[in-house]
């Protein structure tokens, strides 16, 4: 009896990890290598100095905290009107009426496939709505919701199609609970990470978002952004990955929070 | 007036008829199980009572009062599903605090409750486990303590020990009685487990396409099954089919032998008839020149080993075949291939007519 050649399996084991590594290398420069050559540029100030004299003119100027701020509400509401909408729609939709999923698929796709512009051309014509709704960029955020509807609306219906939707809430009604406290206590907790995910995405839209507050003359901090980088060099860069850094520390925080609770449970 | 009655229920969906017009009630602290194959309509009269599935007419009573139109919320009963249904973000104490917290039970009196539960069940090593970290059996086993948490007025279990491995659900099953007992719970319990439903009730009801073919006790289903299809539903049959001989001495002629059945007393000459017969009463006999045409005679044809006893097929002459169990050294006479005689005590057989 001969002994089985170890060499095929090693160059079968081999080469999916030299590919493997090669993608992963690739992909880091083309994210890394612009973030790299921005924050040099950031720090630059003329000749061969460098130094932190963009960051300081951005952080000092009343402006960057006001959009910021502005953007930041804008998506906490975003946030809370999403999920007050879609988290029972998705609960109904599987549990009481499956066959309703296409249309509502559909549906909240619809911001994909409509770009953003149109979607303003539908938001004035409400200019001729109520002034407190209208005048201020609350009004920004129903627009929000739409546009952030197809990430809420397929990650929290992800998350209650993992459950066994049924069982659980006609075991909670046995028990005595009303739809609200099923909702607020049987799935909510058990798709907490569908939420986060949901949270996440939504917050990332909103601070980002630029069409929709441009055009309806609103200055949140994308339009404030884009301002920066048209009027000025290394502060634009330096704002930019300010930016980009202040996204992903709350998007880490929100992630924090919630897989320490997740974790709680086993998830 | 009984505890729990279900008065002229039915349902439908379109065209299709799940449940014909039905009647049943329960004593208080009985256990009844409906037992019948699966799409019999079992589990629909369950979910009837509970609420979650509304009859298309009929009503559901307990003490007299009327429930049908009540939520599931309002009914007051608990519930054991088949699907695991522990929620999955709480530990095992908290899911049986959850009902009684939703009832708004003062915190002294509810951790009581939990403490009493959790030694009726013993598992109180496992109170602040997750579902996740618990055995199928013991989620069941949280799953059957918070639905008794809140005492409710009946407990309805919808084939709670199907998911379970063979030996957790015996135990389980007998947990289930002895727990139901000492609590003094009325109890509705759906399987298709014929041996399930035999040992754990006071009564049982065989349903058979949206009908309820017979209410008893276990022994009277066993025993004296009311219709064809329970006899054949419940525990191993055989069936042997033949010709009222002489109704005033219950003669029946069977395989050209004439065999006395106290069943055939009373019915029409010329009847054709079907009897069923349980295994463990027939008995065997090796055949000799002076018992040789007194009997039923037959070859062995299959032999199973069970442990405590030996289950034989014998194939009559006329291809009927019986099937005979044997406990012991019994059967140890009774090669495959062997030829024998059954003898059939008058009082065994079950006598069902043949509609002509």
């Amino acid at each position: 009896m001969t002994a089985p050649s170890k060499t095929p399996s090693k160059l079968v084991g081999s080469r999916p990890s030299i590919w493997r590594f090669s993608a992963v290398t690739l992909a880091a420069l083309y994210f890394l290598v612009p973030l790299f050559a921005m924050a040099v540029y950031s720090f630059w100030a003329g000749g061969t100095s460098y130094d932190f004299s963009a960051y300081i003119k951005i952080i000092n100027d009343p402006q960057f905290r006001q959009t910021f701020a502005l953007s930041a509400q804008l998506a906490l509401e975003t946030i809370v009107i999403s999920l007050l909408l879609v988290v029972p729609a998705a609960f109904w939709v599987n549990l009481r009426a499956p066959g309703l999923r296409n249309l509502i698929n559909m549906l909240s796709t619809l911001s994909f496939v409509i770009p953003p512009i149109v979607l303003v051309s539908g938001l004035t014509t409400f200019y001729k709505g109520p002034v407190w709704l209208i005048s201020t960029p609350q009004f920004l955020v129903a627009g929000y919701v739409v546009l952030a509807l197809p990430y809420t609306y397929r990650t929290l219906d992800t998350g209650m199609r993992s459950l066994d939707l049924q069982t659980l809430s006609e075991a909670a009604q046995s028990l005595g609970a009303n739809w609200l406290t099923i909702l607020w206590k049987v799935v909510l907790p058990n798709i907490h990470s569908a939420v986060l995910g949901a949270t996440l995405l939504t917050l990332a839209i909103v601070l980002g978002e630029f069409t929709l507050a441009n055009v309806l003359l609103f200055n949140t901090f994308a339009v404030y952004i884009n301002y920066i980088g048209q009027t000025q060099g290394t502060p634009a860069a330096a704002l930019s990955l300010l930016s980009l850094a202040i996204t992903w520390l709350a998007m880490l925080g929100l992630l924090r929070f919630g897989n320490g609770r997740v974790q709680a449970a086993g998830k | 007036m009984s505890y729990l009655e279900m008065q002229n229920i039915t349902k439908s969906y379109g065209a299709n008829t799940a449940l014909e017009p039905l009647n049943l009630s329960l004593e208080r602290g009985e256990l009844v199980t409906l037992l019948g194959p699966s799409g019999c309509g079992k589990t629909t009269l369950l979910r009837i009572v509970a609420g979650f599935t509304v009859p298309s007419s009929g009503q559901v009573r307990i003490e007299g009062k009327d429930l049908t139109a009540l939520p599931p919320s309002r009914r007051e009963m608990g519930m054991v599903f088949q699907a695991y249904s522990l929620f999955p973000n709480l530990t095992a104490e908290e899911n049986v605090r959850f009902g009684l917290r939703v009832r708004g039970m003062a915190a002294p009196l509810r951790e009581k409750r939990v403490d009493a539960l959790f030694e009726l069940i013993g598992l109180t090593e496992a109170r602040k486990r997750f579902p996740h970290q618990l055995s199928g059996g013991q989620q069941q086993r949280i799953a059957l303590a918070r639905a008794l948490a809140p005492q409710p007025r009946v407990l309805l279990l919808d084939e709670p020990l199907s998911a379970l491995d063979a030996r957790v659900r015996t135990g389980l099953r007998d947990e289930i009685r002895r727990v139901q007992r000492e609590t003094q719970t009325t109890a509705l319990f759906v399987t298709h487990d014929q041996e399930e439903a035999l040992a754990i009730s006071d009564r049982v009801v065989v349903m058979n396409k949206g009908r309820i073919e017979q209410i008893g006790t276990p022994e009277d289903i066993y025993r004296r099954p009311a219709t064809p299809f329970v006899a054949e539903f419940v525990g191993t049959v055989s069936r042997l089919e033949g010709r009222i001989l002489e109704p005033q001495r219950g003669l029946v002629e069977i395989a050209g032998h004439s065999l006395e059945v106290r069943g055939a007393l009373g019915r029409t000459e010329g009847e054709q008839v079907r009897l069923y017969l349980r295994p463990e009463s027939l008995s065997l006999h090796h055949l000799d020149a002076a018992n040789t045409g007194t009997m039923l005679e037959g070859r062995i044809t299959e032999r199973s080993f069970l442990g405590s006893i030996t289950r034989l097929t014998l194939t009559l002459k006329n291809s009927d075949t019986l099937t005979a169990d044997l406990q012991g050294a019994e059967a140890e006479g009774f090669p495959l291939g062997s030829s024998a005689g059954v003898k059939i005590s008058p009082d065994a057989p079950q006598v069902v007519g043949i509609p002509s």
